[in-house]
């Protein structure tokens, strides 16, 4: 478990070999793509020995006796009162027996080891210091309960932290990834920059599992701008597509605005609590207080913890593209598949909901924040899921799924479901990769050029490519939510907890659920409508533009002949179909690690949920203790599996039954079409108030720009004017400088004789002087 | 008698007189005044002076710049003399001065006479006047 370090560093040594070396050695592309398999296969086995060590760790008595007293210790610091501390401990015992479960009154925490027994509620972080990265001294607490009472060493390590959530992360970041490299060697095929593709790929792994392993927020913030960085890189892959480079350029643009966020919340949390270190940050949260609900809780003097989580959700809106910046993900899918399973819907973009359910005692302190969250989380997810049923690009459509599953977690955090929120991460990592990898397997089978994404000129693909659309039927189940498959689960739970969320009043809940439910709905609809365009339906692949005449790619600039009409769509090879069928299966069976205990009674564990519970602070919604098969909860289900499967029935008459009913549907439906067509208008919203005040801005700004220069040049035009007058008197003749010297020697003696003797000149000698004082000697 | 008595006056003032004649004679060359010093010196410097100001020829201002230095020597030896009536402790400061300026003046001349050569072997002249390169 002390090599938790190493996990990140094998994909730092696949990028700096493939990076630096692959090309000059001249390696072929099995031996450059199975150095980076290796490496993500090394992190993967290395992560499930780190995390199976950790497991005995956190049951380890001694281990949650010291972190039970270090987070006493944090919190009583946090609260500000040394002085007191003595007389509030007395104060708290008797609270900590009365509240028996979660961590409230932790101070009495010598009692509570007992009432809590084997089901341990504290986190007990391992953490592995490699160096002290930045040494900045001491600085004062200037916000929070200990503004102006002393200050703290501002250090931040090189630390990686290993906790429940952590490790959660780094075993299924590494999975998965471990299949789309294997599934990018069959894809990147013949890419002339084979190597550069897998050194960022594994560039993106090596800061992908900084982020999750970091032990404070600014490691965090290294690997968040670093798969920033690698997401740009990635997305901009095909140097020669135009829009490539403009999608990456807004995902980097809008990621900024995200990341200011995190940084403005990083600088509050260092002046509230003076340490950045994720394990303190969570312990002395505990010292304060719930928050109101409301604008008022939106300051520094009353709410602290409101304005620190609307940051952190700031930045995560940005990372996991949710409203107001989620355009550039859709646009990210100029990138390569493998990149948009990996990046774009698996890993980094789970990253802001990883932060928030990092952060959760921070939330958890905040209705307002948790009510921003929840309700940008189901709109996000409703909109995004309009959008994807008009979508004719099969990556935008997924795309547009993943922005909205993305919605679906955050409404999952923000009702105080964080499991629930983390599991749908999870169950969503499979089946939306596979997705992905699936669609790349139908680009790359579907097409002479193995780069057409409009399904127009799909259809009836399941003849040709059975692998490919077996397991991307499982995913389809996964993702519309039918028992059992994994979404399901995940889902059913986020939106369960919806209904009966503790944060809110009960209306807020009804309406979140019924939006929810509706947007599952229609998930259910367009996953459908995309499956049955690409494996039903007439034939079209013959009408794609690879057979026009004179039709140009992407990748080339000369113009190619039109393929031969003999062509047919073909099956990719075993090592694209392999990770298919593993993430499928994933697909199928993850969902059982997460099966909610009100459903089954506690017949079958909810494995997520006990693993996590650590992480997350129950001190104002205690866990219900689970007793027995809860009726609502499988009415609910029952509600949403008739609803998705309804969807999926419509779906299916519509696209493939009835092909020609959809454009009829269109026409009728002109307004509503155009709207989810035209993205709800967005990006233009986007142009008009923000782009174009900005081009505004910049106008303005040019004429402070003239005012500035015209200053400048001012200055610069007077002194020409000057050096010309005053040149003239250089004349280059040695003996007029010499006699200006002399005269200024002369007029310097002159000045200074008169002063010091001008009391001996006749007639100017001043009255009091008695005698004049004797000259020669002689 | 009446001749001697009558000349008695006459040739003590003639023998003061003569001494004083002869003291005033041999005077400059043995204990002339500070102020005297100073005036040549003076003198001297303004010659200097004036010879780097006027003359063309560059080795003729060379010269002159020698005059000006010793001028100041002159300055420095009669200020040690003058102290050294007064007993003073800085009796010979002056000379050693002195010493160091003849030394860094014959460095100087050495120098600048070499420069000259190269000067004039470049342009043909030593002409004050004719040499302007440090025009603007």
């Amino acid at each position: 478990m002390k090599l938790i370090a190493l996990i990140p560093f094998f994909p730092l040594i696949g990028f700096v070999f493939n990076g630096v070396f692959a090309k000059r050695l001249g390696l072929s592309e099995k031996v450059i793509g199975g150095i980076a398999c290796l490496m993500v296969a090394a992190s993967f086995f290395c992560s499930v020995a780190a995390v199976y060590e950790f497991s005995h760790h956190a049951h380890d008595p001694k281990v949650i006796a010291e972190a039970k007293a270090r987070q006493a210790e944090l919190k009583a610091r946090a609260e500000g009162a040394r002085a007191e501390k003595a007389g509030m401990k007395a104060e708290t015992k008797p609270e900590g027996h009365a509240a028996k479960t979660g961590e409230h009154g932790k101070s009495g925490h010598e009692a509570k080891g007992e009432h809590t027994g084997g089901h341990e509620s504290v986190a007990t972080p391992y953490t592995v210091t490699l160096f002290e990265w930045i040494p900045g001294g001491m600085l004062n607490y200037t916000l929070g309960n200990n503004a102006g009472k002393g200050g703290a060493d501002f250090s931040v390590k090189w630390a990686y932290q290993l906790d429940q959530l952590s490790g959660l992360y780094i075993v299924f970041i590494t999975f998965v990834a471990f299949f789309i490299h294997l599934f990018a060697i069959g894809y990147m095929h013949g890419d002339k920059s084979f190597h550069r593709f897998f050194a960022y790929l594994n560039l993106f792994m090596f800061m992908m599992l900084n982020l999750v392993l970091g032990a404070n927020f600014l490691m965090t913030f290294v690997g968040w701008e670093g798969v920033g960085l690698a997401s740009y890189l990635l997305i901009g892959y095909y140097l020669k597509k135009p829009e490539a480079g403009q999608a990456s350029k807004k995902a980097f643009v809008m990621n900024r605005v995200g990341d200011f966020g995190l940084m403005l919340a990083m600088m509050a949390v260092f002046a509230i609590f003076g340490t950045l270190d994720y394990a303190d940050v969570m312990a002395m949260a505990q010292a304060y207080p719930q928050e109101t609900l409301g604008w008022a809780s939106i300051s520094f003097t009353t709410g602290a913890m409101t304005v620190i989580a609307l940051l952190i959700f700031l930045g995560a809106a940005g990372k996991s593209a949710q409203i107001p910046l989620y355009t550039w993900l859709p646009d990210a899918m100029a990138g390569p598949t493998p990149v948009s399973a990996l990046i774009h819907a698996a890993t980094m973009v789970t990253a802001g909901v990883y932060l928030v359910a990092r952060c959760n005692p921070i939330f958890q302190r905040s209705p307002t924040a948790m009510l921003t969250v929840a309700i940008v989380g189901v709109l996000t997810a409703f909109v995004a899921a309009t959008i994807g049923i008009t979508q004719t690009d099969i990556k935008k459509a997924l795309a547009y799924s993943t922005v909205s599953q993305l919605g679906f977690m955050f409404l999952g955090c923000g009702v105080g479901a964080f499991v629930a929120g983390v599991f749908h991460v999870v169950t969503h990592a499979f089946f939306k990769a596979q997705l992905f990898l699936g669609s790349g397997s139908v680009i790359h089978g579907g097409s002479p050029s193995g780069h057409q994404q409009e399904m127009a000129y799909y259809g009836n693909f399941r003849k040709y490519m059975p692998i490919t659309f077996i397991t991307m039927m499982l995913s389809l189940l996964a993702i519309c939510g039918i028992i059992p498959f994994a979404g399901f689960f995940s889902k059913d739970e986020i939106l369960a907890k919806a209904l009966h969320t503790p944060v809110f009043g009960h209306e807020i809940g009804l309406i979140l659920y019924a939006v929810g439910l509706l947007t599952a709905g229609v998930t259910a609809f367009y996953m459908t409508r995309l499956m049955c365009l690409t494996f039903f339906g007439k034939e079209r692949f013959l009408e794609g533009p690879d057979f026009q005449e004179g039709h140009g790619h992407h990748d080339d600039d000369h113009h190619h002949a039109p393929a031969s009409k003999d062509f047919h769509p073909h099956e990719s090879p075993l090592v694209m179909t392999l990770p298919l069928m593993v993430l499928g299966a994933f697909a199928v069976f993850a969902g059982f690690a997460g099966v909610s205990e009100e459903l089954t009674g506690g017949a079958l564990p909810n494995y997520i949920h006990h693993w996590l519970s650590p992480i997350v602070d129950s001190t104002f919604y205690p866990e219900k203790a689970v007793k027995g098969i809860n009726s609502t909860e499988w009415i609910l289900s029952i509600v949403s599996v008739v609803w998705a499967a309804a969807m999926m029935a419509v779906a299916f008459y519509l696209y493939a039954v009835k092909p020609e009913l959809p454009a009829k549907l269109a026409a009728t439906l002109k307004p509503l079409y155009t709207l989810s067509y035209r993205k709800w208008f967005w990006d233009e919203i986007l142009d008009v108030h923000f782009v174009n005040v900005m081009k505004r801005f910049n106008t303005g700004a040019w004429g402070v720009d003239f005012l500035v220069d015209s200053v400048v040049n001012l200055f610069a035009w007077t002194t020409r004017a000057t050096s010309v007058l005053i040149r003239t008197a250089q004349t280059g003749l040695m003996q007029n400088y010499v006699l200006v010297m002399a005269l200024g020697v002369f007029l310097l003696m002159a000045g200074m004789g008169y002063t010091f003797f001008k009391e001996f000149i006749p007639g100017n000698a001043p009255k009091a002087v008695p005698t004049a004082p004797a000259t020669s000697q002689r | 008698m009446m001749i001697s008595e009558m000349w008695t006056p006459v040739l003590a003032l003639m023998q003061q007189e003569a001494g004083g004649l002869s003291q005033r004679l041999t005077q400059p060359f043995t204990q002339a005044g500070t102020p005297s010093f100073l005036f040549l010196s003076a003198i001297l410097f303004t010659v200097g002076v004036y010879g780097v100001l006027t003359r063309r020829n560059m080795i003729v201002v060379f010269m002159s710049v020698e005059l000006m230095l010793s001028a100041a020597n002159l300055n420095f030896i009669t200020f040690a003399r003058y102290w050294q009536t007064q007993g003073s402790e800085y009796a010979y400061n002056g000379h050693i001065m002195t010493i160091f300026v003849i030394v860094v003046a014959a460095a100087e001349a050495a120098l600048g006479l070499g420069l000259l050569l190269a000067l004039y072997r470049n342009r043909e002249t030593v002409a004050a006047d004719e040499i302007t390169l440090l025009k603007w």
